[in-house]
């Protein structure tokens, strides 16, 4: 893979690459999360650009084998992948709060005397609908 | 060998870019200028391969502030 086939890759002079992540796409949370899984693969530079949402990400190789336009294209991959990722975790972020709450705590927490009362007690009024 | 570079203090805290500071200084002179409320220059001068020092200390500056990011983010009980 080449920069030209990424077109969203900037290649410098220096043999270095720079993309720019828009904040408001992609939070500073789910920039730093994915800048977080990739400091081991290659050396990373932030810095805004002229938009301030806008902020540019540098790339330089760690090694000598040209991997550099892959790696950078792998990181937009998991910038998408961090995005869902916390955007699934706002979703739930209720049940799951309930559920350790629940775990932790000694107290039963849920309403259970529907789900596990009698039927001949009929909380619900299932008997008396028509 | 010089290297300047600029740092803002948005993605980079001031007190994380003391840290690496600290951490890289048995391996570089490194000094800070404060270019404005939001942005200081770091210049890093060593006998050896100053890119190679100057990316290994943006790494590591980097992840000590997206640690320090996600650790704000964590609720105190």
């Amino acid at each position: 893979m080449t920069t030209a086939d990424a077109t969203w890759i900037h290649e410098s002079p220096e043999g270095t690459l720079s993309i720019f992540v828009d904040t408001k796409i992609y939070s500073l949370e789910v920039l730093f999360r994915t800048c977080y899984a990739f400091t081991d693969r290659c050396y990373l530079f932030l810095e805004p650009s002229d938009d301030p949402q806008i902020i540019a990400v540098r790339f330089a190789s760690k090694s000598s084998d040209g991997a550099l336009s892959i790696t950078a294209a792998e990181f937009s991959n998991e910038l998408v992948n961090q995005r869902v990722r916390l955007d699934i975790a706002n979703e739930t972020r209720s049940i799951r709060e309930l559920i350790v709450a629940q775990a932790f705590a000694e107290a039963d927490l849920l309403d259970r005397s529907d789900s596990e009362a009698s039927c001949v007690d009929d909380p619900r009024g299932i008997n008396t609908r028509k | 060998m010089t290297v300047t570079v600029d740092l803002f203090q948005q993605i980079y805290p001031h007190h994380c870019i003391e840290s690496a500071c600290d951490a890289f200084s048995h391996l570089a002179d490194i000094k800070l200028f404060p270019q404005s409320e939001s942005s200081v220059s770091v210049r890093i001068s060593t006998a050896g391969s100053e890119t190679l020092i100057m990316h290994e200390f943006l790494n590591y500056l980097l992840i000590l502030s997206i640690e320090q990011f996600l650790n704000d983010k964590i609720p105190s009980a």
